[in-house]
């Protein structure tokens, strides 16, 4: 299938293209975890043998920084700053010096926060996790907290205390002005950024019953009232935030955890997940290449609202052989997909099948 | 001929060793693992003082191998074959995969030259000592596994085996070939007329290492490429060279034909070194002697070569060129004998000779002592097992009879990467293929590793649902509700208390959140009461607090019916705790409002009375100071009743 792996000696629990606007990504951002104190975000190029050839595998390490804590989160802001987040509660925002800047490219931190979220008195206090929009980033953490960092000013604008009573595992932007969080009880709450500090609560949505955590959450690239979300038990809840109502939910037969769901960011009919079983799947809902299709298929544009269309035109293929180890983190750009798993290796896929 | 050799001395600095009396006993366990337990021997005289009087305190001493398999170079080389390992096990449970040994022995190889090309990589100037070690070390182990394989793996039609013992030595001993390619790729010497043998010092040595891998075309070519070549004598050598006959299974020849072939042109060469045509280039003689198999070559062929596996390879193309497998052993034995003038085997010794011998137990007993920590034993006994190259043992103890032999090994390398903070997810795997011990081990361990970060545990809870183990799944969870309770964060307790089905904690955390409500009069983490789910049914604490959460609700919307008929409903079945009953008595007064409507019938009213009157004696059996305020709304709630029931006799009478 044309897979390429690169053992790099740490578990990878995040793994970040570095966006390019016109040509496909060459370097790539890892996060590690369960290193004891040896934990770091790495920076990786693709190589080529000469200067004809396309860059591949294998990577080349351009910079590593150490952090203090398992990263939890990786995000890049556009294509030079890349946000970081490590479950001792710190936030770091670095900017990739890249060849034109400097003879070797590295990570130079612009702006950090040792302790964005703590539970005081030394005690640990993981930052979940981070979503980013705009220049501007949320996180939370296991103090139940929300911080809204706007990076223009470099400071914190709003923070939110006791956003739910349990764990608080995924946040995702909807809008710039909202946010939505996902806690292990499966439940979803809406924040509005704009209402006062004191009654921010926009919206409170209550969806099931059945208590599975919400590992990882999505949003549907070009329909942005779709929400996609990933279980603990391995199965994907396709929400719609225009009734705040589930529509339905979709199982691939692998029932492990879900570490990270995505679309592509181009092709929305593809979407990505990722799971603790090992396997790493690919869900097209486009219709096959050999049949006609019409462009003015109303069904087809609201493909996610017609669950039996879901239930049956919904093909699920594995990107990559199984590989038995946690794969805990996935990114796609343009034909390439990245992945990072727990047996310390990233594998690389250079022509995804779209 | 198994000698005890010293790897290493190594003294313990404890004090108990300063009395002599003090012997040393230990036992050695798991992979690389050694316990001492210092022991006071006394003697015979003083034999009825000694029991039990030794009151002076003893370390007990935990020696461990310094492993190679956790350095960060080399744990690529343990996680990429827990991979290889997986899906051959995956692949043998299913009869649609195949599984060829050879190509999983193949893979498990190509990880070997990985993880040695990988440490180069990091060690170009090769001036970290370690690396230099481990290399050697990975590199040793690849020769006896391509050995193995070549031996037990590689099916060859009538077993004449030499020419996949050629391959094998070419690859592991490239030092010729290197050589000669340097030699016939330098054109200069060949333009410029210069003498190669004289510009290169190592040009004889090269011919001979190649004539002793038998590489015939090779040394042909470097012959050719020699000054004199153009002389009688290396006319002659060259011819011979060209003519002799090579054996390929695939080739047509029978044996028989071929040897009398073989031996044939031999003679003929023979003939012609007796007639001392090569004598005027001593080394011509020496490589043409080597050729016609001449016994006083024996010594050449021995300098020549760096081990004696090389020089027992060396012999035999000249000598036995159609060897089966079966007399390898002999002829094994014999090199052995020539090639080392004392006995003097190190641990490759050995283990090739084992292989050549037919031993396979015994090899791979042997093998789990290399220092690579069982990575070699474990991968490789395992795939022998698997294509029924090992039988079980007889002499196993009747406990772990009709286990497979290979068990012990993966019980040992699994429960040791499992010690290791990063690599204990690929010692899973390992174990999950030991049966029923494996996962006692495995449940164990895994309740046993330290709880660093959420991500860890939701990998531990990960390993331990998929495999069934609830112990550990409710040990840990256990833990994470302590530790959040301890922090007072009650609906993060709740959270683990529903993940791990634990009622009884779930009760727990259910009190405090009801004894809080009869403080406050509120509750707090409303958003996960509202919304309790599959705990309600596990356990009764949550029932009630449930069912009591949406009595509140409805006497709040003002539905005092629906309420009503609630309130009746939780006095009857009694779930309410003790603690709590008061409180809930005191909520019929809520019943009371200025409509005049009545709720409860006659049945209901003494029912209420009933539970109050019950209420009152437990809580005057056990006379707290806290429940004084509570007794002394029994009067309240009494008037509360007498209210109610004036208010449906009036309403009787207007019936009336």
């Amino acid at each position: 299938m044309g897979i390429f792996a690169e053992f790099i000696g740490r578990k990878v629990n995040r793994v970040r293209w570095k966006p390019d606007d016109l040509m496909a990504s060459t370097m790539f951002v890892t996060g590690s975890w369960d290193n004891e104190d040896d934990n770091v975000i790495e920076l990786w190029g693709l190589t080529s043998e000469d200067n004809n050839s396309a860059k591949d595998f294998p990577p080349k390490l351009l910079d590593c920084v150490k952090q203090n804590g398992n990263v939890t989160q990786i995000r890049f802001l556009d294509n030079k700053f890349v946000a970081v987040s490590t479950d001792n509660g710190a936030l770091k925002v670095y900017r990739v010096i890249g060849e034109n800047e400097d003879s070797n490219i590295h990570l130079k931190e612009v702006v950090a926060w040792d302790t964005l979220h703590s539970l005081g008195k030394g005690q640990r206090c993981s930052c979940k996790d981070l979503a980013v929009c705009n220049f501007t980033l949320a996180t939370i953490g296991d103090d139940y907290k929300l911080n809204v960092i706007s990076l223009n000013t470099k400071q914190i604008h709003q923070v939110l205390e006791g956003v739910s009573s349990s764990p608080l595992t995924c946040i995702c932007f909807l809008t710039d002005t909202e946010v939505l969080c996902c806690n292990a009880l499966s439940q979803m709450k809406l924040w509005d950024l704009r209402v006062a500090k004191s009654s921010i609560t926009a919206n409170i949505n209550n969806f099931t019953q059945t208590q599975v955590p919400i590992t990882c959450v999505a949003q549907h690239p070009s329909q942005k009232h779709f929400i996609f979300t990933g279980s603990e038990e391995g199965d994907v809840g396709v929400w719609d935030m225009r009734t705040n109502s589930l529509l339905t939910t979709m199982s691939s037969g692998d029932a492990s955890s879900l570490t990270e769901i995505a679309f592509h960011p181009l092709e929305p009919d593809h979407l990505f997940t990722c799971s603790f079983g090992g396997r790493l799947l690919q869900w097209s809902s486009k219709k096959s290449y050999m049949c006609h299709v019409d462009p003015g298929d109303l069904e087809y544009s609201n493909f996610w609202v017609n669950t039996d269309k879901v239930k049956t035109r919904l093909s699920i293929n594995d990107v990559i052989h199984p590989i038995y180890m946690p794969i805990n983190s996935l990114d796609i750009q343009k034909q390439q997909l990245i992945c990072g798993a727990d047996n310390e290796a990233v594998y690389f896929q250079r022509n995804l099948k779209l | 001929m198994s000698k005890t050799i010293v790897y290493d001395t190594l003294s313990i600095p404890d004090p108990s060793f300063i009395d002599d009396e003090v012997r040393m006993f230990g036992s050695s366990f798991g992979m690389s693992n050694i316990c001492i337990f210092p022991t006071k021997i006394s003697g015979p005289s003083n034999n009825q003082n000694s029991s039990g009087d030794d009151k002076t305190e003893r370390n007990i001493i935990l020696l461990k191998h310094k492993t190679m398999l956790f350095d960060p170079k080399v744990r690529q080389l343990v996680n990429e074959s827990s991979g290889v390992f997986q899906e051959l096990q995956t692949n043998v449970d299913d009869p649609t995969k195949s599984t060829d040994a050879l190509y999983y022995s193949r893979k498990y190889r190509a990880i070997l030259s990985t993880c040695i090309l990988a440490i180069d990589q990091n060690n170009l100037d090769k001036s970290n000592e370690i690396y230099n070690q481990y290399k050697m070390l990975l590199y040793n182990l690849q020769l006896i596994w391509h050995l193995c394989e070549v031996l037990y793996l590689v099916t060859v039609p009538g077993d004449t085996i030499l020419n996949n013992l050629l391959d094998w030595i070419k690859i592991h001993y490239e030092n010729a070939e290197n050589q000669a390619s340097v030699i016939t790729e330098n054109k200069i010497a060949y333009l410029t007329d210069e003498h190669v043998e004289e510009k290169f010092t190592f040009y004889w040595d090269t011919v001979i290492g190649l004539v002793l891998q038998g590489n015939i075309d090779t040394a042909r070519m470097l012959l050719s490429n020699h000054s004199q070549s153009d002389t009688e004598p290396f006319i002659h050598a060259i011819r011979i060279f060209k003519s002799m006959p090579i054996y390929s299974i695939y080739g047509g020849l029978p044996i028989a034909e071929y040897t009398s072939r073989f031996k044939g042109w031999q003679s003929s060469a023979k003939s012609k070194l007796e007639c001392g045509i090569f004598l005027s280039d001593s080394n011509l003689n020496d490589v043409m002697k080597i050729i016609c198999g001449d016994p006083d070559s024996t010594s050449l062929i021995r300098s020549h070569c760096s081990t004696w596996f090389q020089f027992l390879v060396a012999q035999l193309i000249y000598t036995d060129p159609t060897v089966k497998k079966h007399s390898l052993s002999l002829y094994a034995h014999r090199s052995v004998a020539k090639y080392y003038e004392e006995s003097e085997y190190n641990h490759m010794d050995t283990l090739a000779l084992d292989l050549f011998d037919g031993d396979l137990e015994g090899f791979v007993k042997k093998l789990k002592s290399y220092p690579d920590s069982g990575w070699s034993s474990t991968h490789l006994t395992n795939l022998l097992h698997l294509c029924d190259k090992i039988e079980p043992e007889v002499d196993m103890s009747e406990v772990v009879e009709n286990t497979n032999p290979n068990e012990q090994y993966l019980l040992d390398y699994g429960t040791f990467l499992m010690t290791h903070h990063s690599l204990w997810q690929a010692g899973v795997i390992y174990l999950d293929y030991c049966s029923a011990i494996g996962k006692g081990h495995l449940s164990m361990l895994l309740s046993k590793l330290e709880i660093t970060s959420d991500l860890r545990v939701s990998k531990i809870l990960h390993y331990a649902t998929a495999r069934r183990l609830h112990n550990v799944v409710s040990s840990v969870c256990k833990v994470k509700g302590m530790l959040s309770l301890q922090k007072s964060r009650i609906g993060e307790a709740l959270c683990w208390a529903i993940r791990g089905q634990d009622s009884a904690f779930a009760t727990h955390l259910g009190d405090l959140y009801l004894k809080e409500f009869a403080k406050s009069g509120s509750f707090g983490c409303p958003d996960i009461l509202d919304n309790l789910g599959s705990i309600v049914v596990t356990c009764d604490r949550f029932m009630f607090i449930g069912k009591y959460i949406q009595f509140l609700k409805l006497s709040m919307d003002n539905k005092l019916n629906e309420a009503a008929l609630l309130y009746i409903e939780l006095l009857k079945s009694n779930i309410c705790p003790k603690y709590f009953r008061m409180t809930l008595l005191m909520d019929v007064l809520m019943f009371i409002d200025n409509s005049n409507e009545c709720y409860f019938n006659i049945a209901d009213m003494s029912l209420i009375t009933m539970r109050l009157d019950d209420a009152i004696i437990e809580y005057n059996e056990d006379d707290e100071s806290d429940n004084q305020f509570l007794l002394s709304q029994v009067l309240n709630i009494r008037q509360g009743i007498a209210k109610l029931v004036s208010i449906s006799l009036r309403k009787k009478k207007t019936i009336m």
